[in-house]
């Protein structure tokens, strides 16, 4: 055997176990659901079968097509209000923050929530925004309400501001990756040449960190969209997002055909929105050194 | 000639690090003022001082005789090449030149006039459209330039301008910016780490040194009469050599250096006879001689032995020992008429000449003694 056979075989072992993996675990399990998804709900379980009943469903049942639309909404909100709490945050570190270990502090500080369980994380605003919670208790204690209210709890808001909470790191971590990148002699030179603080946030800054806002609010959108914790802990009678649908077809309602169509939908919608921001990505990219 | 930039009794720090200490500097309007010194000397610290990105410490900031220390760098009539050019890589090349224009109050039209301008003048008006990541290195140069110049600053501040040039494109566009400074009459101020491109470039040259200035002047005199072993070792070579003084005759110092007796033109102080002294000799001021010739009575003639010899093509380096502590080496020119084969073989005992006047003579050895010794 010689040199080249000895570094095939060796690249060939590898490589066997990731792409056995990713058969196994992606690849496999998208096809069953591809294919659950035109098959035809019988009691008490399903057929085979090809056809696209499950999703002319979706489309027509304003039950299923205004989940959609209430998932989609959600999540724009929840990208937008993480964008408007962590653009600013990211700024200030990269920028205002002079001592890098004090900068490392507080990136770690605002990462480090990822480490702790999602549940805990999402339950704890069921304890903040509750009746019986802090909100209401400050509240209470400073004289604004004389009483409890439920205002806060058990709606769309509880759910945006929950999942703005648990998604903030997501948004934060390619900000702070692409402000970072920036030259900071690119910034100097904006003022070298006339423009001032604002102008060079325009024309500079935030062009140069379209990157990272793009990167963050693919994750946030993508994440919140396929959400279904927050919905049922702290989101109330009519804050079903698309997630929990597809988790009672697969349950209660042992439909699992227009699960699977929901599922799929809910892949395209991902994939779509990760290409797209993927092509803006490349058709930006900038060599920054 | 009135001064454009004023630089009084300037002091910066850096957590615990002192960039710059009482810094003073006076640059005429019109001059090419090169401020040298290694990394860390306080060079770019000061540049960045006259252009706003820093705030001194102490000390003030003149620029057209006007106090401009509490200005930002928007507000004040100087532009920067920056050292890697720091061009805009998500705007094309018209609009990185553009780019100052149109904030100063330049409508749309003139704007693209002097942007075309300045694209013609660098001959770059094909590539009005590329970004810079297209460019060449010389064309990212020349268009960081054009972005500087077309705003018409009173002082072109330029950060190592050279740095990343290699080195036959370094050597071109000296000369070009030499030239361009000829023409256009614009106080430029440089920063380099590199004697040569000091040497080559500047009217004046201000040598700096842990956040000091050494010496201030051109570059001649700066390479002649060296204010210390640091000026003269850090502008070209040089021979530093701890000689004992004998005597003194009529404007001379006479030395001793192990078996040799070096004489030195006196230029400033006398020093006091016994004491040590630093003498510093230029390689190539250092004459190889003829076994049999004849000097003149008061040139300095040393023996030595060959004990290596160094081609660099057109000139050879011989290192000799002439019996003191370090060895000397000169700079011998190759000629037609002489070629690497000619010249004296290493072991073989030759004699050299120097004139006194060639000899720099510093008196305040324990400031520099440590640094030479090794």
């Amino acid at each position: 055997m010689n040199l080249a056979q000895q570094k095939r075989l060796s690249f060939a072992a590898l490589m066997t176990g990731p792409i056995l993996w990713w058969i196994l675990v992606l690849l496999v399990p998208y096809v069953i659901m591809l294919m659950i998804s035109f098959y035809s709900k019988q009691f008490p379980f399903h057929v085979p079968d090809f056809q696209f009943g499950n999703y002319l469903k979706i489309f027509d049942d304003p039950q299923y097509f205004q989940v959609l639309l209430r998932s989609l909404k959600i999540s724009v909100l929840v990208s937008l209000v993480t964008f408007a709490l962590a653009y600013p945050l990211t700024y200030y570190l990269v920028f205002k923050v002079r001592s890098h270990r004090v900068r490392m502090i507080i990136y770690v500080a605002t990462i480090i929530p990822l480490w702790v369980s999602y549940l805990l994380r999402a339950y704890t605003w069921k304890t903040i925004l509750g009746t019986e919670g802090i909100l209401n208790s400050f509240l209470m204690w400073i004289g604004i309400i004389d009483e409890p209210i439920s205002l806060f709890l058990y709606n769309q808001f509880a759910m945006v501001v929950t999942m703005a909470y648990i998604f903030t790191p997501y948004m934060v971590m390619p900000l702070f990756a692409s402000l970072e990148k920036i030259p900071r002699n690119l910034i100097e030179a904006s003022k070298d040449l006339g423009v001032g603080r604002m102008g060079t946030f325009l024309r500079v800054t935030l062009p140069l960190s379209v990157p990272g806002i793009l990167a963050g609010f693919t994750f946030t959108f993508c994440l919140s969209f396929g959400d279904f914790i927050s919905p049922q802990l702290v989101g109330g009678p009519y804050s079903n997002m698309i997630s929990n649908v597809v988790a009672t077809q697969f349950g209660i309602a042992m439909n699992w055909p227009l699960g699977s169509a929901l599922s799929m939908i809910m892949l395209f919608i991902v994939v779509a929105i990760i290409t797209m921001s993927d092509r803006f990505e490349r058709a930006g990219r900038l060599d920054l050194n | 000639m009135a001064n454009i930039v004023e630089i009084h009794n300037v002091s910066k720090t850096f957590g615990s690090v002192r960039a710059v200490e009482d810094v003073s500097l006076e640059i005429e309007e019109g001059e090419f003022m090169t401020i040298l010194g290694p990394s860390g000397c306080g060079k770019t610290t000061t540049l960045r001082m006259i252009g706003g990105f820093e705030y001194p410490d102490r000390g003030r900031v003149l620029l057209g005789g006007e106090d401009v220390t509490d200005l930002p760098p928007y507000k004040r009539p100087v532009n920067m090449m920056f050292q890697d050019f720091a061009l805009f890589p998500h705007m094309t090349v018209a609009q990185n030149i553009g780019y100052g224009l149109h904030i100063a109050g330049l409508s749309k039209s003139d704007t693209a006039k002097q942007v075309d301008e300045a694209l013609r003048t660098i001959e770059l008006s094909h590539k009005a459209a590329s970004r810079p990541a297209e460019l060449s290195i010389g064309q990212k140069q020349r268009v960081a330039l054009a972005r500087a110049l077309v705003r018409r600053p009173q002082v072109l501040l330029l950060d190592e301008p050279m740095s990343a040039l290699d080195a036959q494109l370094r050597g071109a566009m000296q000369v070009e910016l030499k030239h361009l400074h000829e023409q256009i009459g614009l106080t430029f101020i440089m920063v380099t780490h590199d004697q040569t491109e000091a040497l080559v470039m500047s009217d004046r040259v201000t040598v700096m040194d842990q956040g000091e200035i050494v010496q201030i002047g051109t570059p001649t005199e700066l390479y002649d009469h060296p204010a210390s072993p640091y000026v003269a070792n850090f502008l070209g070579t040089s021979n530093i050599l701890v000689a004992t003084v004998r005597e003194i005759i009529s404007g001379t110092i006479v030395t001793d250096y192990g078996p040799n007796m070096i004489r030195a033109a006196a230029t400033g102080k006398t020093p006091a006879v016994g004491a040590r002294v630093m003498l510093s000799i230029r390689p190539e001021k250092l004459r190889l001689l003829a076994q049999d010739a004849i000097v003149p009575e008061d040139v300095n003639r040393l023996e030595g032995v060959i004990s290596e010899q160094f081609f660099h093509g057109d000139s050879v380096r011989l290192s000799l020992d002439i019996g003191g502590d370090t060895p000397l080496v000169i700079h011998h020119q190759l000629s037609s008429s002489q070629g690497q084969g000619e010249l004296p073989p290493a072991g073989q005992t030759v004699n050299i000449a120097v004139d006194p006047s060639s000899v720099t003579l510093f008196e305040d050895i324990a400031d520099h003694e440590p640094e030479y010794r090794a």
